[in-house]
């Protein structure tokens, strides 16, 4: 009787070890960016995915938006805010006098560590 | 009478301890939460006057910590923790600390003419010691660097977006702010966090701030949008009450103080940002 019950705990702290912990839910998308390419994207396709850039320069002819990444994949993250904690990477796009995207870049703000 | 003086020494041993405090090495940090990491550690060769371009420059190192209004030059700024000490304090019936930690900011001014290519390129790099006291709530000195010594040129405050709505409901006036108010995971106060007197505006779809870093001269800008507000509480610590506003997974603190440089706790007008946001937002805020 005696070993039975040190057997039911051993069992039981063994099965204890290794359970986990569901992961987090994922908030990224792993096709996120996948729409924008250089000479066909237009300012108003990135809009529609993106939403309103985070900053915007030049008028306009340049705009950015920050994003993280998850397991899931890349999200957008909120520009007003003081710093960059929670954002890694900034998306960077150039759009020409037709609206259409020239140039685009993913920036890793804060993803380099020296 | 040599025991007797063995005595005071050891009173005075313990005196001088508890004055000093136990000194606690703090081992290197990294990179700030809130820095960027990506200013090189020397000035980039790919920024050539007279031929690189603002939206080079933007691709490579993506939207400026700060920059002039008329676009004139952007800056880019880092700062990494190196390590430091902590003296660890009795304070009455509780403990605090004293700290003195090293940091290494990093500082990218890149000036622009009319027609946005690069006139020159400024890298500046330094070592920045910083002060802290955490007695209960905390309070370290902020960054040596900024843009404060630019904004004879032009102003330093990024600009943000055109607001939706630019109609202001509310203006106070002497309130601190602090950011990160508490960390979400660990339930304490991070070590980055920063902290900021001056001016926040309720307008009617976001909070603006700005002012000073306390400890220092760095200016501070903060904007959050009512539609990525998560949560709202009302912070109660002994007499000091506290808006928290939870966007983005991050809780920014802020309470409004009397004028002057006590900044003791304005708990009225404190109370009078709190039910001007609940209002906006439509909801009550929670207590803590």
């Amino acid at each position: 009787m005696r070993l039975r019950s040190v057997l039911l705990l051993l069992t039981a702290m063994l099965v204890a070890s290794c359970a986990t912990t569901p992961p987090p839910p994922a908030y990224g998308q792993p096709d996120l960016l996948g729409f924008l390419q250089d000479g066909r994207t237009t300012r108003a396709d990135a809009y529609l995915k993106l939403g309103p850039p985070g900053r915007e320069f030049e008028n306009g002819r340049i705009a950015s938006w920050r994003l993280d990444r998850d397991a899931g994949g890349y999200f957008l993250v909120s520009s007003g805010r003081t710093g960059w904690r929670g954002a890694r990477y900034e998306l960077v796009v150039i759009f020409g006098e037709d609206g259409v995207a020239q140039r685009h870049s993913l920036v890793e703000v804060r993803g380099i560590a020296e | 009478m040599r025991s007797r003086r063995m005595l005071a020494a050891a009173f005075v041993a313990v005196g001088v301890q508890l004055l000093l405090g136990c000194p606690v090495p703090l081992p290197p940090m990294g990179y700030e939460e809130s820095s960027r990491r990506n200013v090189p550690a020397t000035r980039p060769d790919w920024i050539v006057e007279g031929t690189t371009s603002r939206a080079d420059v933007l691709l490579r190192l993506g939207s400026p910590d700060g920059e002039a209004v008329d676009g004139s030059w952007m800056g880019y700024l880092s700062s990494k923790h190196e390590g430091g000490v902590a003296f660890v304090l009795i304070v009455g019936a509780g403990g605090g600390a004293v700290t003195v930690e090293g940091y290494v900011e990093r500082r990218l001014v890149v000036w622009f003419d009319e027609r946005g290519i690069v006139l020159k390129a400024l890298f500046e790099e330094a070592q920045c010691p910083r002060a802290g006291l955490f007695v209960g709530e905390g309070i370290k000195s902020g960054p040596c660097m900024g843009f404060a010594d630019l904004r004879g040129e032009s102003s330093s405050s990024p600009p943000h977006r055109p607001p939706v709505s630019a109609d202001v409901i509310a203006t106070f006036a002497d309130t601190i702010w602090v950011v990160p108010f508490f960390d979400l995971l660990t339930g304490s106060r991070p070590r980055d966090f920063a902290a900021y007197r001056g001016s926040v505006i309720v307008m009617a779809d976001r909070l603006q701030a700005s002012g000073k870093a306390i400890g220092g001269d760095a200016r501070g800008e903060l904007e959050i949008e009512f539609r990525y507000v998560t949560d709202i509480w009302r912070h109660t610590l002994g007499r000091v009450v506290t808006l928290v506003v939870v966007a983005d997974r991050v809780e920014h603190g802020f309470s409004v103080v009397q004028p002057g440089v006590l900044g003791l706790a304005d708990v009225e007008k404190t109370d009078q940002l709190i039910k001007t946001v609940e209002a906006r937002l439509n909801r009550p805020a929670r207590p803590r």
